[in-house]
């Protein structure tokens, strides 16, 4: 748990900031192309050319104790969230201490490594992308 | 609106009342012109006319994306303006990327059309269906990077900006727009013409996404996309080239051919080329970066740390800026070149046309065709850095010649007289870009037809120049191979320019990058076709033949804007240096270009009358554009051609 569980990495040293990580993981999870619908964040510096830093679920689990209708779950280290039973109240998304969760559709939404086999990193042609 | 892939709206602004409106992208305009380019070229046709002066209000620039804009095509991540060009009078168009281009799609548009002229200095402050209108006298007079500062620290660091410098505001005629600090809408003087409107700045930042017809369908040419950039025959020469240098690694192949353009293109061969080369250039590399989109990622940036230049620093400079301030100077001093390349990026002038008017004065001085007492104290010399830079700052600031040579070198040669002319490398008025016609003489064809000038961007082949005989075989037929990729001999250059630009006019309207069109020659028509399908639901887009009718339309459509313009077949020539001057030193010595022979093919091609110079009206109704006919016809007799008088005899 916490610290231990895998979750996305990215280095941020590698990062030539194509963006195309945030428009494969909004294609993939919700067949449209919208860095705001992306589970994955990357800050990138236009003016010095770096990747100042990036905002993607570290699978803490934190917002699973918060959900008020038990709709988070961890399976095999893996924060994920059961539709069926979510409310749409978004206390999680209040509650990551990361900002990780974002709202798409009125629903929450986070990475879920897309279960062991992560889109992002296998887009990204920088290897700027891995799973720790 | 049923199609994907775009965002189905066009924002019209009045800078003048200080309004504006978005309407629907009307269907059959996406159908009938793509996006980027081609729309841009139906909207300009309708919005202006050849009475319309490029820096009065009436003027329009358009900004524009395509329909692959933002939807992780290949290289995507870029965007175009067109207008009517200052520097020209023709058709304008500069395209730049980084990931200004995509952020127009999410906020909501395809397309911006800027009108009128703000009685005061303004920026454009666009934030999804928000349009504000900034009042910036206070940033009236800054340099592109405080500019685009102050514009982000006021509304936000997520907002992207296209600004323009100083030089934009004092309407030099081939001043850039400067996109997120270091990308260029360099060409064309598209800089002069928001200053013509007193716009500063446009920013945008948007949060809409962009829709796909068939996204299981899409994802599979993804994948494709994926693999041929991680494995395909192309993806390693990419990464070892562009990759690793971006483009000044090309300073050290094209010298080897002898295109490389040395002292006002005197030559095309230069001893110290090694002294300006990719590798040089990688000791100052500082980071690198991608366009939005990009796997190529051939951006870079450097800085300079001690000596003269020290901290001078910024994105590039790319392979046309090492030439049109580096070898075609004779300015061996990298560093003096990084220190240019951010002056003008700075201030916003265009890299390639500065280069060239800069060495022209150096000539022309040379030759004596101008003194001191004309220069206010420069000291022109081949390689002297510190004339070059004084001159940057002189056109800049219109400050004595300056004036004059901010008009372009066309200009200034004329009022100059005493034989300039002759030293002032241009067509229509467009400064040379770094190619040589006498080393690859397919060069010489596209300078001449190309719509916006002396340009290696609306057609450049690169079959010819690296000879590619397997990609040639397949396009042109395996009898054409070995004239076609032989790039010292005319023969079937006017077939293949013709043929690339119909390909650019279909890739700058899509819109993707010329990395990946042109080199390395990955995606062609049968790969955008393929792509465009699954992600717009157009039936059309699928049918190679059908790319190929909408390159051609597009084609002809800027074509006639300019013939419209009174600008036809006798602005199709090459400065003598490349006609009459035989190359004088390196690999390319002797030859010469004739450019004669490809026009005439060219022309036979395009299905326009190499006599008149103008279109027969058949192929106009061909394409559809019958409307382009009739308004041509109030001014010229368009020829017909005797072949059949209906369509199906004539496409049997
Ligand atoms: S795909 Fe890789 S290089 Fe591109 S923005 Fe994401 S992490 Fe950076
Ligand atoms: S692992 Fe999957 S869900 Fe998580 S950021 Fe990457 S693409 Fe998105």
């Amino acid at each position: 748990m916490g610290l231990q569980s895998k979750h996305i990495v990215l280095d941020l040293d590698k990062c030539t900031g194509c963006r195309i990580c945030e428009l494969v993981c909004s294609f993939y999870k919700h067949k449209k192309f919208s860095p705001k619908m992306s589970a994955i964040r990357v800050y990138y510096n236009y003016e010095l050319y770096r990747a100042e830093g990036f905002t993607v679920c570290s699978q803490c689990g934190y917002c699973v104790s918060h959900c008020p209708t038990g709709a988070l779950a961890i399976v095999n280290g893996i924060v994920v969230i059961n539709y069926e039973i979510c409310s749409g109240c978004l206390t999680c998304v209040k509650t990551c201490p990361i900002g990780a969760l974002i709202t798409v559709d009125g629903r929450p939404f986070k990475c879920d490594l897309c279960f062991g086999n992560p889109y992002c990193a296998k887009y990204c042609t920088r290897g700027a992308i891995h799973v720790s | 609106m049923y199609l994907k892939g775009y965002a189905g709206r066009i924002l019209y602004i009045d800078l003048t009342k200080r309004k504006y409106v978005s309407e629907p992208l009307r269907e059959d305009l996406a159908k009938g012109y793509l996006g980027g380019s081609g729309l841009a070229a139906y909207l300009l046709w309708n919005l202006v006319n050849e009475n319309t002066h490029p820096l009065s209000p009436e003027n329009a620039l358009v900004v524009a994306t395509g329909p692959a804009t933002g939807a992780l095509a290949p290289s995507s991540g870029r965007f175009m303006v067109a207008s009517k060009s200052p520097l020209t009078g023709v058709w304008g168009e500069s395209h730049a990327g980084g990931s200004f281009g995509p952020q127009i799609k999410y906020a909501g548009y395809d397309a911006i059309v800027i009108t009128g002229r703000s009685a005061r200095p303004v920026s454009i402050i666009i934030d999804d269906d928000s349009v504000v209108f900034y009042d910036s006298s206070e940033i009236w007079g800054t340099n592109t990077r405080d500019s685009t500062n102050h514009i982000r620290d006021v509304f936000g660091k997520d907002f992207h900006v296209m600004t323009i410098g100083q030089a934009g505001e004092n309407l030099v005629k081939y001043s850039s727009i400067m996109v997120d600090y270091y990308r260029a809408l360099g060409r064309t003087g598209m800089g002069a013409v928001m200053g013509s409107k007193n716009l500063k700045a446009v920013a945008i930042r948007g949060s809409k996404p962009v829709e796909v017809y068939d996204p299981d369908k899409y994802i599979e040419i993804m994948e494709e996309f994926l693999r041929e950039n991680t494995e395909g025959r192309w993806a390693l020469p990419a990464q070892l080239s562009l990759g690793k240098y971006g483009t000044p690694s090309l300073v050290t192949v094209i010298n080897a051919i002898g295109r490389l353009p040395t002292k006002n293109h005197w030559t095309g061969y230069w001893e110290r080329a090694d002294r300006i080369s990719g590798d040089e250039l990688l000791k100052y590399r500082v980071s690198r970066s991608s366009c939005f989109s990009c796997m190529i990622m051939c951006k870079h940036m450097t800085r300079v740390d001690g000596g003269v230049y020290e901290g001078s620093m910024s994105g590039g400079p790319e392979y046309e800026t090492v030439v049109a301030l580096g070898s075609n100077l004779l300015i061996d001093d990298i560093e003096a070149i990084i220190h240019m390349n951010m002056l003008c990026n700075l201030y916003g002038l265009d890299t390639i046309s500065t280069g060239k008017v800069v060495s022209f004065v150096f000539e022309i001085y040379e030759k004596g065709i101008i003194s001191d007492s004309d220069l206010g104290g420069i000291k022109p010399a081949w390689g002297s850095h510190e004339a070059a830079i004084e001159l940057i700052k002189m056109i800049t600031f219109r400050r004595g010649i300056g004036n004059l040579l901010a008009e372009g070198v066309a200009r200034a040669a004329k009022a100059i007289g005493r034989g300039a002319e002759y030293y002032a490398l241009h067509v229509k008025g467009l400064e040379v870009s770094a190619q040589d016609p006498r080393a690859q003489k397919s060069v010489g064809c596209t300078w001449a037809i190309s719509v916006r000038g002396a340009d290696h961007l609306r057609s450049l082949t690169t079959v010819d120049e690296l000879g590619y005989r397997d990609i040639a075989a397949e396009r042109f037929g395996l009898d054409k191979v070995e004239e076609v990729c032989d790039r010292l001999t005319e023969k079937y250059k006017g077939l293949i320019v013709k043929d690339q630009e119909d390909l650019f006019a279909v890739v700058d309207s899509v819109i993707m990058c010329k990395y990946g069109t042109m080199w390395p020659p990955m995606y062609y028509f049968d790969f955008i076709a393929r792509l465009l399908k699954p992600l717009t639901g157009v039936e059309e887009f699928g049918d190679t033949r059908y790319l190929r009718l909408l390159g051609e339309r597009i084609a002809n459509l800027k074509r006639c804007f300019n013939l419209r313009e009174g600008v036809g077949r006798e602005s199709e020539v090459l400065p003598a240096r490349f006609t009459q001057e035989p190359m004088p030193t390196g690999p390319s010595k002797g030859h010469k270009c004739d450019l004669e022979p490809m026009l005439r093919e060219y022309y036979e091609n395009r299905k326009w009358d190499y006599e008149s110079g103008l279109p027969f009206e058949e192929t106009l109704e061909d394409l559809g554009l019958e409307y382009v006919a009739r308004e041509l016809s109030k001014r010229f007799k368009l020829p017909r051609r005797d072949y059949g008088n209906t369509k199906a005899a004539r496409h049997p």
